[in-house]
């Protein structure tokens, strides 16, 4: 076979066509080998790396905490609380926080005389030692658990189930969930022995929770059962009743009423958008929650972080020919040195059926006008003669 | 007659110079801010302050009183009450921001403060004045 010149000179071409387009394939595929490692390196240092940041995507939506746990907000309520006092049915149990932070538990027994003692010496924020000391003087230490924040009520059970479990000092101990007991023990939630706890907050408020069982219970939630055990926390300020929240843990349900603040209720439904029910709910948690409500709420009041209507040029000129009878201030109108006491609460729940059936100042002497704004006009008239107002949903 | 209308002219003069001193002091005594009209019953000074003009009235009318009953110093009271109640609801009417949605217990529940403080100064002005008239 006879090859021209001609046909020599494409083949030669189409050799190094060949060859060109072999170097380029080659030399990109190198290129993409040499990005995707560059990337993996890349994503390999984003978690190796302790320094290295991790990025939240958007609309990642909430960032979880460790499920099982309360969030960050939660412990700095908690560092909020002065002494709690948990009662079991043989023990009293009381925990207060030192000036240092460090947490100081008394067990007494029913009649008043002292069983042991128990103190945490929180070392950092993520190590504590914890110490405890019979009655007899016997004593053991032991460093706390690992990651865990020890908080005034776990204090008052730890300290508890170290004395029902009469623990000795050498005896080996283990970790049931977040309390420490001898090895071996039968599985027991100390959480079930508590009956009743009183939990001290600042300025003179105290939150007392304890359980009952209630009969089927239609008027907390208009058109819901509520049945069973139930947490009742009662909210006082220096002895004065100002409030009640309770916990149904069967049907999952938070209800609260505290008066003139806020009322209502949350359930898995309400808080489906965060996840619902993210943790056990106990009976501080309800407490704390109770507290937190009224903290939070008060806090808005006081600092009107809540967007305030303010009347137009319209209104305000209607004002001048008609300025009393729309007059509605928030708390108690004419009375105003009674908005701190239990009577704001009458007073706010007179606004909110004002507002709700479009009554006036007018509606007092006519009387004709409006059946509803009478009933407004004669339930603050009886709460401030010491009813108890108009709403009242709670069990006991 | 002449009496009980002298005293609840006194009781109106009284309301009228105690709501001028809380007009005059409102921010400074009282800390009222600008979001109250003064008022005595919108601050538990101004509360505590018409208590004490009352109760000194009454003591006074308590005092001028020759009659050695107990009971007249409760009817003194009564028509102070009387006299403070009319510009009291003048007041309450015509303040900035009207008279509210409880004004009628408002009134009341003054009406009820100022009568107990009268009566007070009066049972004080009373016991006093049997002690004095003990001693001579």
């Amino acid at each position: 076979m006879s090859v021209s010149l001609g046909n020599r000179s494409w083949a030669v071409g189409g050799l190094l066509v060949v060859a060109g387009l072999v170097g380029l394939a080659s030399a990109a595929v190198k290129a993409s080998h040499v990005a995707a490692a560059q990337a993996a390196t890349q994503a390999a240092t984003q978690t190796a790396s302790p320094s290295a940041v991790q990025m939240v995507p958007g609309g990642a939506g909430r960032v979880a905490a460790k499920p099982g746990e309360k969030g960050a907000t939660y412990y700095w309520l908690e560092s909020r609380v002065r002494r709690v006092t948990t009662r079991f049915a043989d023990a009293v149990t009381v925990a207060e926080r030192a000036t240092d932070g460090d947490l100081q538990t008394r067990i007494t027994d029913v009649s008043g005389n002292e069983l042991g003692r128990l103190r945490v010496d929180r070392i950092d924020d993520a190590k504590h030692v914890v110490q405890y000391m019979t009655a007899k003087g016997e004593s053991l230490q032991a460093l706390g658990q690992a990651g865990t924040k020890p908080t005034l009520d776990w204090a008052n059970q730890q300290a508890y189930q170290l004395w029902r479990d009469g623990v000795k000092p050498g005896a080996p101990l283990e970790w049931q969930g977040t309390v420490m007991r001898p090895r071996r023990s039968p599985a027991h939630r100390v959480e079930d022995d508590v009956l009743r706890l009183e939990v001290e907050w600042q300025g003179g408020l105290t939150a007392t929770a304890e359980r009952r069982t209630v009969g089927d219970r239609t008027d907390i939630i208009p058109g819901r059962v509520l049945r069973g055990p139930v947490v009742i926390t009662r909210l006082t300020r220096d002895g004065v009743p100002i409030g009640v929240a309770n916990w149904f843990p069967k049907e999952r349900v938070f209800v609260w009423n505290l008066k003139g603040l806020t009322s209502g209720y949350l359930d898995a439904e309400i808080l489906k958008p965060v996840g619902g029910w993210t943790f056990e709910p106990d009976i501080f948690w309800v407490s704390l929650q109770t507290l937190a409500f009224h903290d939070f709420k008060t806090q808005i009041d006081e600092r009107g972080l809540v967007a305030e209507r303010r009347p137009g040029l319209v209104e305000k000129l209607a004002g001048l020919i008609e300025p009393s009878v729309r007059a509605d201030e928030p708390g108690c109108d004419g009375l105003h040195w009674l908005d701190g006491t239990i009577f704001r609460y009458c007073c706010d729940t007179h606004d909110l059926c004002y507002a709700k059936f479009g009554c006036t100042s007018y509606s007092w002497w006519q009387w004709w006008s409006s059946w509803q704004c009478d009933g407004c006009n004669l339930g603050v008239v009886y709460c401030f003669g010491g009813g108890h107002g108009i709403f009242s949903p709670y069990a006991g | 007659m002449r009496r009980a209308t002298a005293l609840a002219a006194l009781g109106a003069l009284t309301f009228v110079a105690l709501h001028v001193l809380l007009m005059a002091t409102w921010q400074t005594w009282f800390h009222g801010g600008d979001t109250l009209p003064p008022w005595f019953m919108n601050s538990a000074r101004g509360l505590a302050v018409g208590a004490v003009v009352f109760a000194a009235v009454g003591l006074c009318v308590s005092a001028r009183d020759r009659n050695p009953a107990v009971d007249t110093r409760f009817v003194s009271a009564a028509w102070l009450a009387l006299g403070a109640l009319v510009p009291m609801a003048a007041v309450l009417f015509t303040m900035r921001g009207g008279p509210g949605t409880l004004f009628p217990i408002a009134i009341a529940i003054g009406s009820g403060i100022v009568f107990v403080s009268a009566a007070a100064g009066g049972c004080l002005g009373w016991a006093f004045g049997r002690l004095l008239r003990r001693d001579s």
